[in-house]
């Protein structure tokens, strides 16, 4: 069982914002949805609950379409946008009334006000909100229906460091209770830390799929970091096997061989070491190659952005 | 549909600006109704006033053409207020068939319109009768069923008044658009259009039709109950059109 979008395209007039995107939600993980600004992550969570009205393609909730589901609430919860919310409202009211949506009681209002540490605040008008109030306001709404699934569109946009790490402990913790939860960023570095998994998506299309471990590796251009005295005849083993050698000021880097592979080398010749390890190369060097061509916009270096 | 009823209210109850909007509807309506009242046995020129029953009843309605303007802003807001503080995309996370939300829209518009109207026309009703009776030009509405019927009809006056103000909103998706079209339509548009328009078609327009509600006697081209049917037909028309726009739409964009 699992969320299921298969072939997912939107079109608005010329544009193609989403082409043929299909992705699967499976729950106990958090799964990471990144892509450039622009790459269609927004859309594609909007179509998949209904709320914007995908030009092709369907979305199932263990088999069932959103609009079919006779509890939307509790099989999934979404923030998509933090500041939709009526600022004339209070926050109590804002959940109140998407409760009584689901039939839910007033009580499990005040539930998620507890879990999201708004109880203080819930009689205040939104509009009076912080940036992170409204964030935490989203995920106590989200939250309502206790539901199996959980969508999150950049949950840590514009939160302060102590907000982010309470983000991220909190969607930690929903996969650890068996949820589903998808959630798209642009903060690579921030969501490598929670994400159990990752699908990579680039001016609307499909470009990758994997666990934090299989990005970091997918390209392929670990390297290793040798320190030796003897460089010279290090360097002389390894490039006749294989290894492209790049001098740094504190040793060479090396591609193409292992550190053990390299390791047994010098040892077979008595070579000694100083230093020896693989560098991986990080996950945001990794979204930034593979995303290189789907940058809808890029620095020109001279301060202006232009559209690619 | 019971529960999204319920969500409707705690969306409605919950805004000051409802209470306001009908705080004023009370004051509008009973600011005509006064001036009718204060107007009412006095001779314009060598005109004598007329003081019949049927001008007594109808003074208690006087106020009601103005009132429903105010329910009109009151059914657009019950839409565009959502659409404005794109509070629309968690409402429709939580109620994603927009048939039912549409629905429960029009049964609380209809359920406010009706209990709203009565509160408002009760009330005037009472302050008018006391007034009439100080005049000297008693009325009693339990030996005439004009009165009641009056009372009643304007009270469904501004439940359909309300009806076609959500209409209008659901078709433009807008507040500022959708309350300009909805003020500006019975005030001069439809004044304009029954300057030209043959009779037997002005008389089918919205408002000139239901008024036919709200007047005592013989003095409207429509029986009160075919008048009233057929500005709940264009209010009906209008939500329908809305409801196919709405479930069109991307609500993102709205």
């Amino acid at each position: 069982m699992a969320i299921v979008a298969d072939g997912l395209t939107k079109q608005y007039g010329d544009k193609l914002a989403v082409d043929d995107l299909s992705l699967t939600i499976e729950p106990g993980r958090v799964t990471g949805f990144l892509g450039p600004n622009g790459a269609g992550k927004s859309t594609t969570m909007r179509m998949m609950l209904d709320i914007d009205r995908a030009t092709s393609g369907t979305t199932t909730f263990d088999g069932a379409r959103f609009g079919s589901l006779d509890s939307p609430l509790s099989v999934v919860g979404a923030m998509l946008d933090a500041n939709a919310v009526e600022p004339r409202r209070s926050a109590r009211d804002h959940l109140r009334y998407l409760a009584a949506s689901a039939g839910l009681p007033d009580s499990r209002v005040d539930e998620v006000l507890g879990l999201t540490g708004m109880r203080e605040a819930s009689r205040r008008k939104v509009g009076k909100f912080s940036l992170g109030m409204h964030q935490r306001l989203g995920i106590a709404a989200a939250l309502l229906g206790d539901p199996k699934y959980m969508f999150f569109d950049e949950p840590t946009n514009g939160l302060d460091p102590e907000g982010i790490r309470w983000v991220r402990e909190f969607l930690q913790q929903l996969a650890a209770e068996g949820r589903g939860v998808l959630v798209s960023s642009h903060l690579l570095s921030e969501l490598s830390l929670y994400v159990d998994h990752i699908v990579v998506i680039g001016k609307g299309r499909f470009i990758a799929s994997g666990s934090v471990a299989e990005f970091e590796s997918m390209t392929g251009h670990a390297s290793v970091t040798v320190e030796s005295p003897r460089l010279d005849e290090l360097v002389a083993l390894i490039e006749p096997r294989g290894g492209q050698v790049t001098t740094t000021p504190n040793g060479i880097e090396v591609t193409g061989m292992t550190a053990s592979a390299i390791g047994d080398l010098a040892a077979l010749h008595r070579i000694e070491l100083h230093e020896l390890h693989t560098e991986h190369q990080s996950l945001e060097a990794t979204f930034l190659e593979l995303t290189a061509d789907t940058q809808e916009y890029r620095s020109t270096g001279t301060g202006r952005e232009e559209e690619s | 549909m019971k529960n999204l009823v319920k969500a409707e209210w705690i969306k409605f109850a919950s805004l000051r600006s409802s209470w306001t909007r009908l705080g004023i509807a009370l004051l509008l309506n009973g600011l005509f109704v006064a001036f009718s009242l204060w107007a009412f046995d006095r001779a314009v020129g060598d005109v004598e006033p007329d003081t019949s029953i049927l001008s007594r009843i109808n003074t208690v309605s006087s106020g009601v053409s103005m009132a429903a303007l105010v329910f009109v802003v009151m059914g657009i807001h019950i839409h565009t207020s959502e659409i404005k503080s794109r509070s629309i995309i968690p409402t429709a996370g939580a109620a994603p068939d927009r048939r039912d939300l549409v629905g429960a829209k029009t049964i609380l518009t209809s359920l406010v319109g009706v209990g709203a109207g009565f509160v408002i026309m009760i009330l005037t009703a009472i302050a008018c009768l006391i007034v009439l009776d100080v005049k000297g030009f008693p009325l009693n509405p339990l030996d005439d069923e004009d009165v009641a019927r009056a009372i009643a009809g304007s009270v469904l006056y501004l439940a359909i008044a309300g009806l076609f103000g959500l209409g209008i909103g659901l078709i433009l998706n807008s507040p500022t658009s959708a309350i300009a079209i909805g003020i500006i339509w019975p005030v001069a548009i439809e004044s304009a259009l029954q300057a030209f328009l043959p009779d037997w078609v002005a008389k089918l327009l919205p408002f000139e039709a239901g008024s036919a509600l709200t007047v005592a006697g013989p003095d409207h081209e429509l029986p009160a109950w075919e008048g009233g049917g057929v500005f709940l037909a264009w209010s009906a028309v209008l939500i329908i059109i809305g409801w196919v726009l709405f479930n069109r739409r991307d609500l993102s964009d709205s």
